[in-house]
Parts: C-alpha cells; sequence; structure tokens
C-alpha cells in the first residue's frame, strides 16, 4: 500500500477490517501517513468536549418562536384547497344566475304589444262615424296641450280677450263615460276551438281585434294573447258567452269614469271653437299687415288647439264606446290537467321532487354554459398567474441562497 | 386548521446540525460572540427558507451553505471587503524552516487539540474554509466544493495548501507553546545525549 492509498482509506467514512489492517501496517512504517492520521483525528474530535453555549442554545429557539408568531397564522393546505373550491363554487353560481337569463331561451310567453291599429275590415260591424280608432296622435297631443295653452295665453291682449270672453259663455255638462277594461286568462284543453269561438263570439257582438299574438314557443303547449275591443252595450253578452270556456285561471274588471274629463275637455274645444269665429271676424275686419299677421298667427294656434281636442275627444269617445277586453289563452298540457283534479300527497310529492330535479338540471346546463364562455379568461389569467408565481419563487429561491 | 408546529418541525429537523454549525461558525470566525451571531443568523435564515427546501439536496450540505454564506458575509463585513480572494495571503507566511511535524505529534492530545485550534485562528479564512469543511466536519471533498460553489480542483488545491500552512504554524507555535522550563529541559536532554 502506497501513501495516497493510504490517505484515502484514512478519509474514508467506512473500511473493511482487510482495509483497516492494511492501513495499520502502512501507518507502523510511514511516519508521514501517521501523522496525517492524528491530524485527521484531532481534526474530527477538536470540539467532541466542548460544549455548546447554553446562551446559543436557548437563543436561536427562541428567535425562531419570535419568527413563528410574528407570521400570519398560516392556513393548512387542506383548508386553503377547500376555501378555493367554495370560491369557485361561489363564482360559478352568481355568475350563471347573473347569466342566465341572456342565455337560456325564454320558457314563458312572449306578449307582443302591437301597435294600437286600424281593425281590420270583415271584423267590424255596425260601427257609425264617430266609433272610428282614434290616431296614434291621441296620447302625443295630451302632453303638448299644456305648452300649447301657455303658448296662446302669451298672445296679444286682443287675442287674450278674445279667449276670455269665449270660456266665459261656456256651460260644462258632463254625461257619465266610462272606460271599462277587463284582463282574463282561460286555460283550455281545446286550444284551436276555443281560440275560433272567442272570434266567432266578436264578430257577433260587434267588436274587433286589436293586436292577437300566438306564441309556441315551448314545445308543450301554446299560448294566445287577444286584445280586443267589443262594444261597451254588448260586453257583459260578450264576456256571459265567453265565460263558459276552458277553465278561468284569473279575471279582473276596471271602469274609469271618465266623465269629468270628457266635459272639460268638450268645454275647452268649445272655447276654442268660439275664440276661432271671433278671429275669422277680426281677420275680415283687419286693416294692416301686422293686424293680419297676427290674427292668422292666432288662427293657426287656435285651429291647433281644435284639432287636438277633437282628437281627445274622439279617442275617449272610442275607450268608452268600445270596452276593452284582454284574454290569454293557454292552452292546457294533460298533465296541467290532471293537476286540477286533487292530487293526493304522493302525487304532489313526486310532483314537487320531479320539478325540483328539473330546476336542478336546468340550472346546472346554465352553469355549464356559464363555464364555457368564461373559460378563455380564466385560463388567460391562470398563465399569467403561474408565470408571476414562479418568478417570485425564483427570486425569494435566489434571494435566501444569498 | 393553523399549523404552529413548523417551529416545532424545524427544531426536530435542525437539532443533529446544532453543534455542526456553531462549531463551524466558531472555528471559521475564531471568537465564540461572533460564531453564536452568525450561527443563529444561520439557523433563522434556514428556517425562514425552510418551507422551500424539498430535499434535493443532502440537509447537512444544504445547511452547511447557508452557514457558509453566512459566515462568508460575517467577514467581509468586519473586514470590509467584497471578496475572500483578497484574503488569499493575509495571514503568517512562513519559510520552510523544518518539515517536521514529529515534534507537535509528541505533545498531549489535549495540547495538541489547543495548538490546533490556535494554527487554525491564524489560518487566512480562504484556507480556514476547506480545512473546517472536510477535515473538522468530514465533509466529502465533492459536497465541500458544491457549498462553497467552487470547482472541485479548486478545492482540493486550496485545502493543500492550507495544510501545508497549517502545518508550518503548528511547527512553529508548537516551540512558542512549549514553556522556558520545558525548552531549558528538552536542551538539556539533548546536550546529555
Amino acid at each position: 500500500m502506497n501513501c495516497n492509498d493510504a490517505r484515502t482509506l484514512l478519509e474514508a467514512k467506512e473500511r473493511t477490517p482487510q482495509q483497516e489492517e492494511q492501513l495499520n501496517e502502512h501507518l507502523e512504517s510511514c511516519e508521514d501517513c501517521r501523522s496525517y492520521s492524528t491530524y485527521r483525528l484531532d481534526c474530527l474530535t477538536l470540539d467532541d468536549e466542548t460544549p455548546l453555549p447554553e446562551s446559543f442554545k436557548s437563543n436561536w429557539r427562541q428567535s425562531i418562536k419570535e419568527e413563528e408568531n410574528m407570521k400570519k397564522p398560516v392556513l393548512s393546505p387542506k383548508f386553503k384547497r377547500i376555501l378555493s373550491l367554495a370560491a369557485v363554487f361561489v363564482v360559478v353560481i352568481a355568475g350563471t344566475i347573473l347569466t342566465r337569463d341572456n342565455t337560456t331561451p325564454s320558457k314563458t310567453a312572449d306578449y307582443n304589444y302591437n301597435d294600437y291599429v286600424m281593425p281590420p275590415t270583415g271584423l267590424v260591424s255596425g260601427l257609425g262615424g264617430s266609433k272610428s280608432a282614434p290616431d296614434n296622435s291621441f296620447f302625443a297631443v295630451e302632453e303638448a296641450a299644456p305648452q300649447s295653452a301657455e303658448k296662446s295665453a302669451s298672445m296679444d291682449a286682443t287675442m287674450r280677450s278674445a279667449g276670455d270672453l269665449a270660456s266665459g259663455q261656456a256651460e260644462v255638462k258632463a254625461p257619465a263615460k266610462l272606460i271599462r277594461t277587463v284582463d282574463m286568462s282561460i286555460s283550455t284543453r281545446d286550444f284551436d276551438e276555443d281560440y275560433q269561438k272567442i272570434i266567432a263570439s266578436l264578430k257577433e257582438h260587434g267588436g274587433y281585434i286589436e293586436s292577437s299574438t300566438i306564441n309556441s314557443k315551448t314545445s308543450y303547449r301554446r299560448q294566445a294573447n287577444l286584445y280586443l275591443r267589443v262594444p261597451q252595450e254588448k260586453l257583459d253578452k260578450f264576456l256571459e258567452d265567453i265565460g263558459g270556456l276552458g277553465r278561468q285561471l284569473s279575471f279582473s274588471e276596471s271602469a274609469e269614469d271618465v266623465s269629468e274629463k270628457y266635459a272639460d275637455t268638450e268645454t275647452r274645444l268649445t272655447t276654442q271653437q268660439e275664440k276661432m269665429k271671433r278671429l275669422q271676424q277680426m281677420l275680415s275686419k283687419a286693416t294692416s299687415i301686422e293686424e293680419l299677421i297676427i290674427i292668422e298667427n292666432s288662427i293657426a294656434d287656435t285651429q291647433y288647439q281644435i284639432d287636438r281636442l277633437s282628437g281627445s275627444l274622439k279617442g275617449m269617445d272610442s275607450r268608452v264606446n268600445y270596452s276593452t277586453v284582454n284574454i290569454s289563452l293557454i292552452e292546457e298540457r294533460p298533465a296541467d290537467i290532471e293537476q286540477v283534479k286533487e292530487a293526493t300527497l304522493g302525487e304532489r310529492i313526486a310532483s314537487a321532487f320531479k320539478n325540483s330535479l328539473d330546476s336542478i338540471k336546468d340550472f346546472l346546463a346554465d352553469s355549464l354554459v356559464f363555464i364555457v364562455s368564461v373559460s378563455p379568461v380564466i385560463i388567460a389569467l391562470l398563465v399569467v398567474i403561474i408565470i408571476i408565481r414562479r418568478a417570485i419563487k425564483k427570486r425569494r429561491n435566489k434571494k435566501n441562497e444569498k | 386548521m393553523f399549523r404552529k408546529s413548523k417551529a416545532d418541525k424545524f427544531e426536530s429537523f435542525i437539532a443533529p446540525y446544532e453543534r455542526g454549525i456553531y462549531f463551524t461558525c466558531l472555528r471559521i470566525l475564531g471568537h465564540v460572540q461572533d460564531a453564536e451571531d452568525c450561527a443563529q443568523d444561520c439557523i433563522l435564515k434556514a428556517y425562514r427558507s425552510f418551507d422551500s427546501f424539498r430535499g434535493d439536496s443532502e440537509p447537512s450540505t444544504w445547511l452547511y451553505r447557508i452557514a457558509y454564506n453566512c459566515c462568508v458575509d460575517y467577514i467581509k463585513k468586519r473586514k470590509g471587503v467584497i471578496s475572500l480572494d483578497a484574503l488569499m495571503d493575509e495571514g503568517a507566511d512562513f519559510e520552510d524552516e523544518s518539515d517536521d511535524i514529529s515534534p507537535y505529534l509528541s505533545l498531549e492530545e489535549s495540547e495538541r487539540k489547543r495548538l490546533l485550534i490556535e494554527a487554525l485562528s491564524e489560518l487566512p479564512y480562504i484556507f480556514r474554509f476547506p480545512v473546517v469543511l472536510c477535515d473538522l466536519r468530514g465533509i466529502d471533498y465533492d459536497k465541500a466544493a458544491q457549498i462553497m460553489d467552487i470547482p472541485l480542483g479548486t478545492l482540493k488545491s486550496r485545502l493543500n495548501r492550507a495544510r501545508k500552512k497549517l502545518k508550518k504554524i503548528l511547527i512553529k507555535n508548537r516551540e512558542l507553546f512549549l514553556s522556558d522550563d520545558s525548552l531549558i529541559d528538552e536542551r538539556r536532554e539533548i546536550n546529555e545525549l
């Protein structure tokens, strides 16, 4: 054995008995290796007898305890996972609820309120000239009335005096004017038949259809929304005729007394008409261009008021003479019909359970739609978060190693 | 739910290395108070990084690396230098007066160890590290190179030079260690011979 081998064996952590014997043999004859062996042993056992300072032992333990107490309590990984899952759950539910109206097709009936239209020919019979349908300008004209009244009030003193004279002569005599409105919903097994019966009865009593829509979006039942105008004197008879159709789900009737309003409008109209007469007289007597212009302007304004008030009266007449009947005709499913019968407790439980299951199914479907719709955003966010976390970790490790 | 046993876990983890870390710092820095401060700093840093320790290296290698870095920082602060290489030639550089270590070996074990401690404190820092890690701590050369972040060849070269320097210091100090009376007795024995 040479000195290199001996030193290698001296530095080895374990030696076989044979190696030990060989080493000892070499050490007996080699002073250099012997001295190295002694040096090595001295080094390895240098501090064996020296005790560890008590201050050091307690100080570092205290330091880490202080460090631990200063830190905020750390959530266990399990709890962190639960919190994360709960947060995701809340986000999905909230997102689904907020967005589901936009994603799911409407399952309820769409009420298609058409504009106020003229009755189609053929459905209306026995209507007089006064019973024509009002213009669309009915409501707009009423709102503009106060402004126009103010404008006319700021006219020349001579014009004002003519108007005052006319209004002083008018007398208010208001007959009773009632606008009747009926709202009802009917559930029927024979949707088509009952629909035709309603229309037929309407024709029979001299009414007309203001608007009619049939919603068949849902696969299992249809719903018709009818806005009908029935002569006020025939209303009760009409309601009696259709009262026997299907099963009435709801019924409400209201009567608005517009007598005072009507009388007021009539009076104002009379006033304006009187004013017009006076203005016409004044026009014939006008001597200057300026007078002519002023009078003609006043005539134009007065004519406008007359037209507006006449239209308003016509509209009220129409609504008084023709009552409004709004009918929702809903087609019944066989399951709906069965539910009309007295359900047993078991049937009610089963039905409620099935409805809950359907609701859950719908909600899960909506949730899936929501998750898929936001997934591109979430994926992008996750990528960014992962990159940032890695960068922070790398920096932290570098700092610790330094 | 709230985990407060990290300190306890760490204490169990560090317990087997507590002495090693302290005495490594002591033999490198040469001063008890400095060694306490440095070792405490090292353990605190290890605690802060405890969560990120994945076990890729051995715990001893990881801990001694932190201890080495702490000692280097401490020395740099004390000496006001940027690199330990500047301290390469620090310390006594003795002429080759004698290569005979046997007088040192003739001393009692406790005396030898005392001389060794003194010799270590005279060794330049750059040579102290490999001696403390490899000879005193018994760490393998490749792990020591990893701890010091130097090539294996560099480590062996420094260790070799360190041991030579140490030997010279030991021989010189042995003569200084011995009292005047002992020297007189020794000379008398030689004369009688």
